[in-house]
C-alpha cells in the first residue's frame, strides 16, 4: 500500500514525458546526440597520433557512449531546482508521502521514457559503432546503485542550501554545475588527465559519481576502490543531508 | 514606428549600460557572485578540453596555444552575445512564446532597434572576460606571426561569427508563432548546440571528417 503510492507517482511522472507525444523527446535526443559525437572524434583524433593516453581507443568510445546512455543516471538532476526556482517546493510538503520518497520516485519515472527511447536503441546498435557495452565487471550494478544514490543526496543537499540563501537558485545551480560536470569525471576520464591528477581525482567528493561508474564499465580502476569510495561518501552526504 | 539615428542608439545603450551599474550597486555581492559563477561555469567547460591538449601538447594538428585560442575565441563570442542579450534579444522564442512579442508593438522604437539596444557589460561580461583573459594567455604562445591588422580580421570573425549563431536563432525561433508554448525553448536548445562543439578541435587530416563537420566547425568559429 505504501509503495503503490510512489510507484503511481513514478507512473505519471513517466506519463507527463510523453504527454504531447513522443516527438517532444527529439530534442533532447538529438541534443544527446550531437553532444556525444565530437567527443568521440576527439578520442579517435587522439589515439590515431599514437599518444599513450592510459586507456585503449575502445575503452574511450565506451566511456564517452555509456555516459550519454545513462547520463541521467550518472548525474542526477531532480525537478526540484525548477520548483524552487518558481516557488513550488511547498508542494512537497504538503503530500502524505515524503520528501525524500516522491522526489526519487518521481525522477526514476521521469528517467524511464529516455532509457527506452534513447539508451536502449543506442545500445543495441552500438556494436555496429564496433563501441563495446558489456561491463567488464559485475560490480558496475552496485556502483551506478551508489552513484545514482549519492546523486540524489547530492540534489537534497543542494537544495538545502538554495531554501538557506534565498535569491540564488540559478547561480547555485550554474556553480554546481560547472564544478560537477568537470570533477564527476564523466566527460574527461581521471585516467587521462594531467598533472598527476588521476591519483586524487578519483577520492574526491565528485569523483564518486558517473566517472567512478564508467571506470569500473570500462575496467580503467580496481572495484574495491570505487566501492569503498562511494560508500563512504554516500554515508557523509547523506548523514550531511538528512541533518 | 521610423528609423532612430546613431546618436539616439548610441544613448539607448549609454542607458541600458547606466541601469546595469544601478543593478551592480544596489547589490554588488549578488552580482559580484553572479559573474564569479559565470567565470567559473565558462573555465569548467572548456577546462577538461584544455587539459587534454596539455598532456598530449595538442590535439588534430593544433597545438596547446591554438586550442586554447580556439577555446577563447568561442568564449569571446558567446561572452559578447550574453553582454547584447537583454530580455532573451538572442533567443526571441521565449519572447514570442510567453506572449512578449506584442509588447513590442506599442513601444515608440522599431522592433530592430529594441532588440539591439540592450547592452550589459557590467554584469553579464563573465564570459567574455574569461575569453579575452585566456586570448591575452594564448596569442603571445602562437607560433604564427600575426600582422598589424590581425585584430580587425579577429573583430570581424567574432561578428560574424555572432550573426550566425544568432541568425540561426531567430530562424527557428518563427516556429513559435506557429507553436508558442512547444517552441518557446527552441533557440535556446538550437544556441546550446553550438555551444558544445566550439570546444572540440575537430581539425585533422582526416578529408571526410573535416567535411562532415565544416560546417558545425565554421559556425562556431572555432576554426
Amino acid at each position: 500500500m505504501t509503495i503503490s503510492k510512489y510507484i503511481k507517482t513514478a507512473q505519471i511522472a513517466l506519463q507527463t514525458q510523453t504527454n504531447g507525444g513522443i516527438v517532444y523527446m527529439f530534442p533532447q535526443i538529438i541534443t544527446k546526440i550531437i553532444y556525444l559525437v565530437p567527443l568521440m572524434f576527439i578520442w579517435r583524433i587522439i589515439t590515431s597520433g599514437g599518444a599513450d593516453s592510459g586507456m585503449t581507443l575502445n575503452q574511450l568510445l565506451s566511456y564517452t557512449y555509456i555516459n550519454a546512455l545513462l547520463a541521467n543516471i550518472l548525474i542526477v538532476d531532480t525537478f526540484i531546482n525548477d520548483w524552487d526556482s518558481a516557488g513550488k517546493c511547498a508542494i512537497l510538503f504538503t503530500r502524505p508521502m515524503s520528501v525524500f520518497g516522491q522526489v526519487i520516485s518521481r525522477t526514476v519515472g521521469e528517467w524511464v521514457p529516455t532509457l527506452l527511447m534513447f539508451s536502449l536503441p543506442m545500445a543495441l546498435i552500438a556494436p555496429l559503432f564496433g563501441i563495446g557495452i558489456i561491463p567488464q565487471t559485475p560490480w558496475v550494478i552496485p556502483s551506478l546503485i551508489l552513484c545514482a544514490s549519492l546523486g540524489f543526496a547530492f540534489e537534497f543537499l543542494f537544495f538545502c542550501i538554495t531554501l538557506r540563501l534565498k535569491n540564488v537558485v540559478w547561480l547555485m545551480w550554474v556553480i554546481r554545475s560547472a564544478i560537477v560536470s568537470f570533477f564527476s569525471g564523466t566527460v574527461i576520464p581521471f585516467k587521462i588527465l594531467p598533472f598527476g591528477m588521476e591519483k586524487w581525482m578519483v577520492f574526491q567528493l565528485f569523483g564518486s559519481l558517473g566517472g567512478a561508474t564508467l571506470s569500473l564499465y570500462v575496467g580503467s580502476a580496481e572495484p574495491m576502490q570505487i566501492i569503498l569510495a562511494q560508500i563512504f561518501w554516500n554515508i557523509i552526504i547523506w548523514t550531511i543531508t538528512v541533518i | 514606428m521610423g528609423n532612430i539615428t546613431l546618436k539616439r542608439y548610441l544613448e539607448l545603450l549609454t542607458i541600458y549600460a547606466k541601469m546595469d551599474l544601478g543593478a551592480l550597486l544596489r547589490d554588488t555581492k549578488f552580482m559580484l557572485v553572479a559573474l564569479i559563477s559565470d567565470i567559473c561555469a565558462d573555465i569548467s567547460a572548456i577546462s577538461g578540453i584544455f587539459l587534454l591538449a596539455w598532456k598530449f601538447d595538442g590535439i588534430g594538428g593544433l597545438g596547446k596555444y591554438e586550442i586554447l585560442f580556439m577555446l577563447a575565441y568561442g568564449g569571446i563570442v558567446n561572452g559578447t552575445i550574453s553582454i547584447f542579450d537583454h530580455g532573451n534579444a538572442s533567443f526571441p522564442s521565449r519572447i514570442i512564446g510567453r506572449g512578449q512579442w506584442e509588447h513590442m508593438f506599442i513601444m515608440p522604437l522599431p522592433y530592430s532597434i529594441q532588440m539591439l539596444a540592450g547592452f550589459f557589460p557590467f554584469t553579464c561580461s563573465g564570459r567574455f572576460i574569461s575569453g579575452v583573459i585566456l586570448m591575452c594567455f594564448a596569442v603571445p604562445h602562437l607560433t604564427v606571426v600575426l600582422p598589424w591588422w590581425w585584430i580587425f580580421l579577429l573583430i570581424g570573425n567574432i561578428i560574424i561569427s555572432m550573426v550566425i549563431i544568432v541568425g540561426l536563432s531567430y530562424l527557428v525561433s518563427s516556429l513559435t508563432f506557429y507553436a508558442p508554448v512547444q517552441c518557446e525553448e527552441i533557440s535556446s536548445t538550437v544556441y546550446c548546440y553550438f555551444r558544445s562543439p566550439y570546444r572540440h578541435p575537430l581539425k585533422d587530416g582526416n578529408t571526410e571528417r573535416r567535411f562532415y563537420f565544416g560546417l558545425f566547425v565554421y559556425l562556431t568559429g572555432s576554426n
